[in-house]
C-alpha cells in the first residue's frame, strides 16, 4: 500500500514540479499561448490527481480535509520529512 | 497568503550518508550567500517592483527557496544522524 501511495504521490511531485517550471517561464512571459494551454492542461491533470490521492490517502492540502472525517486529519503522519529513505551501508 | 502542501517536492533517497556533504549542506542554510536569506530578500524585494512580471517572479522564486530550506534540513538531519556512527568506527580502529 506504501509502495502505491509513493507512485501516486511521484506522479504528483512530477506534475507540481512541470507547472512551477511552467509558471516561473509565464512570469515573463505572459501572453505565450502555447504555455498558457500546457499549463491549463497540466493542471486539470494535477487537480484529477491530487483528488484521487486524498481520498485514499489523506489530505494534501487543508482543502483536501475529508468533511466526514470525525477527527482532525491535518496533524495525521507521517509528514513529508518523515518519508525519507536513507541506507545507511554496513562497514 | 501561503498554503502548505504535504509533500516533498521530489523524493528523498540517501544511498551513502556523508558527514562531508552534510557539512557543505547546512553551510548553505545561513549567511549571507544562504537560502534562508536569498528567499527573505526576494520576498520583501517584490513589494517594491514596478511591473507586474517583476512582482509575480520574486513571489514564486522566493516562496521556492523555502523549498530548498527544507531539503537541507532533511539532508542535514540524515547526514548527520549517520555521521556520528561513522566517526566513533573510525576512532575505535
Amino acid at each position: 500500500m506504501t509502495r502505491n501511495k509513493n507512485i501516486l504521490l511521484k506522479e504528483i511531485q512530477q506534475l507540481a514540479f512541470k507547472l512551477y517550471d511552467l509558471a516561473l517561464f509565464l512570469d515573463t512571459h505572459p501572453t505565450e499561448q502555447s504555455a498558457l494551454k500546457e499549463y491549463n492542461e497540466t493542471l486539470n491533470k494535477h487537480k484529477s490527481m491530487v483528488n484521487n490521492f486524498e481520498k485514499l490517502y489523506g489530505p494534501l492540502t487543508m482543502k483536501g480535509i475529508d468533511e466526514n472525517a470525525s477527527h482532525w486529519q491535518w496533524i495525521n503522519g507521517p509528514w513529508p520529512w518523515e518519508n525519507c529513505k536513507c541506507e545507511e551501508e554496513n562497514k | 497568503m501561503w498554503s502548505y502542501t504535504k509533500k516533498l517536492q521530489y523524493p528523498v533517497n540517501i544511498k551513502n550518508p556523508n558527514p562531508k556533504i552534510a557539512k557543505l549542506i547546512i553551510s548553505q542554510y545561513g549567511g549571507p550567500d544562504g537560502e534562508l536569506g536569498a528567499s527573505l530578500r526576494y520576498l520583501s524585494q517584490r513589494f517594491s517592483m514596478p511591473t507586474d512580471m517583476a512582482k509575480g517572479t520574486l513571489t514564486d522564486i522566493g516562496l521556492s527557496a523555502m523549498i530548498l530550506l527544507l531539503y537541507i534540513r532533511i539532508g542535514k538531519a540524515y547526514c548527520f544522524q549517520y555521521a556520528l556512527p561513522f566517526s566513533l568506527y573510525h576512532f575505535k580502529t
